[in-house]
């Protein structure tokens, strides 16, 4: 894979993708445990 | 003193994944046995193309995250729509467009990436002014003021409010601005060097991408809507903090003086 | 009150503080001219400024076009006159209308000083083949900018950390006026074997971009300035 034509724009693209997608989804759940510690469980519509 | 009023609500028992459900759980496994799938089959088992080579596996993703970026866009266009129109009327579709705004522009910015590293190899240049690059920088930067202007604060009702009027002239906005950068630079100017027919497992990943990466966009809305939800409750309890405390203070003070 | 009648006080209303102040004509004007000499410091090559030059006075038109809408929203918040009139129960509709008309007047003051500096700094020549296609791009033009720039100046307006909104909200927006407007001024001077032919194309752009915000701003105003 690393003798790949055109590999580092290739990778290149896949992990900024991933990368970006993964930090913005760390972010999300992170936001979600600090706000939900001063939410009780019972004013959650979902659970 | 009504029980109401007066009440603290006590904090949730810890919580390590509080927007979770079993619905959620079971769609992000799913997104993520799919993103699996992408790279498996993307960056290895399948095949070259005769004439971009390699260069066609970046558009597995590419075309995935353009579709999601449009998608998110259009579902924070009727959302917003959702939420002016008085009998659809509820904070809930106010996040649900702010929740596919974010989401729309991280999937618009993988796009301009992926597209601008595609376009190296195969044009030669990293960018290139025809309509639909540009139609689509302008869409990213649009949605990125819409974003600013929902920070703005005041009441949920008044970012509501504000944010889904912005976000139908922005869709007013983007067909103006697509066909004069389409007047502009014709389409038959650029070397569109996409051929029609994919083969059939190229065909197949391109599909898996776009399973993927919209099983990706449905559980990152939802779960970035609940937050919104959770934030607004906190700014909520906050205000009924700051009345309980007010209330208090009236009622000491009449305590006190005779 | 009629809608009309509000427009027009408003209008006045704002023009009179203009003509008493006269903050755009002693301020915005020479940024504007120093606009157009830094392009001349930039670009180094009369050539191509020749060649620029219907691009560069739009260019020149949306930034100042930035500064008066800023000024123009500043002296309603100053005092929390737009507040005040809100309270008053006047029809949105029409104080947009009416600084819609204000913002036309004095942005034409300005493209007309912008079109001067072009003939004067980079050799433009206006032909009488095309004086028609010049004057209907120029008030197509500044009928769009006027709208949007009242509408976004309103949202914009008011709180801190706003101002610095209202470049980015606006520029993507008034982007087709930008290429409509410079697209048509080329084939009204006869840039690059332009004719005026190829101009009224996007003189229909420019009409719907106006009517567009001129209605959308309308119905919209009220919305966004909502402290």
């Amino acid at each position: 894979m690393i003798g790949m034509l055109y590999a580092p724009y290739v990778i290149g693209s896949y992990v900024v993708t991933f990368v970006g997608i993964g930090l913005y989804t760390l972010r999300i759940l992170a936001q979600a445990r600090k706000a939900a510690g001063q939410v009780p469980l019972q004013d959650r519509p979902w659970s | 003193m009504t029980g109401f009023m007066t009440s603290t609500t006590s904090p949730a028992p810890s919580d390590r994944a509080p927007t979770s459900t079993t619905f959620s759980r079971a769609l992000g496994i799913a997104a993520l046995v799919g993103i699996g799938w992408l790279i498996v089959f993307g960056l290895f088992l399948s095949p070259n193309d005769r004439v971009q080579k390699t260069g066609v596996r970046i558009l597995y993703i590419h075309v995935p995250s353009a579709w999601l970026a449009y998608l998110a866009f259009g579902v924070t266009g009727l959302s917003s729509v959702a939420y002016l129109w008085k009998r659809t009327r509820s904070l809930t579709w106010d996040r649900i467009a702010g929740a596919s705004a974010e989401v729309g522009v991280l999937f618009m910015g993988i796009t301009l990436v992926s597209g601008s590293l595609w376009g190296r190899i195969s044009w030669g240049t990293y960018w290139t002014w025809d309509a639909r690059l540009t139609t689509t920088a302008f869409l990213f930067v649009t949605y990125i003021g819409y974003l600013a202007v929902r920070g703005l604060g005041g009441t949920h009702q008044q970012r509501a409010k504000r944010s889904a009027v912005l976000a139908i002239l922005a869709m007013l906005e983007v067909p103006l601005v697509h066909f004069s950068v389409t007047w502009w630079r014709p389409l038959h100017q650029n070397e569109t060097v996409e051929n029609g027919k994919l083969s059939g497992l190229m065909l197949f990943t391109l599909f898996v991408g776009i399973i993927a990466f919209t099983l990706l966009y449905v559980w990152l809305v939802l779960h970035r809507q609940r937050v919104l939800t959770l934030l607004d409750q906190v700014d909520d309890q906050g205000l009924d903090v700051a009345i309980v405390e007010r209330r208090n203070e009236v009622v000491n003070a009449q305590e006190v003086s005779p | 009150m009629n809608t009309w009648r509000i427009a027009r006080l408003v209008a006045a209303k704002d023009l009179r503080v203009e003509w008493r102040s006269r903050v755009v004509l002693n301020q915005v004007l020479p940024f504007a001219a120093l606009v157009m000499v830094m392009f001349a410091f930039a670009l180094d090559n009369d050539t191509v400024l020749t060649r620029v030059a219907p691009g560069l006075v739009w260019l020149a038109t949306m930034f100042s076009l930035l500064v008066i809408v800023q000024r123009a929203f500043a002296v309603e918040t100053a005092d929390g006159a737009l507040d005040a009139l809100q309270v008053a129960g006047v029809r949105l509709g029409g104080i947009f209308l009416g600084k819609a008309i204000a913002l036309a007047a004095q942005l034409a003051v300005l493209e007309l000083m912008l079109l001067a500096a072009a003939i004067v700094l980079y050799k433009t020549e206006v032909v009488a083949d095309g004086i028609v296609l010049l004057v209907t791009t120029f008030v197509a033009a500044t009928t769009g900018l006027a709208f949007v720039g009242t509408l976004y100046g309103g949202l914009a307006a008011g709180a801190k950390g706003r101002e610095t909104l209202l470049p980015l909200l606006m520029l993507p927006v008034v982007a087709p006026v930008l290429i409509g407007a410079t697209r048509a001024t080329e084939a009204a001077l006869g840039t690059e074997n332009a004719t005026p032919s190829d101009g009224w194309p996007w003189i229909g752009l420019l009409a719907l971009f106006a009517v567009v915000f001129g209605v959308g701003g309308t119905l919209a105003f009220g919305s966004l300035i909502d402290e």
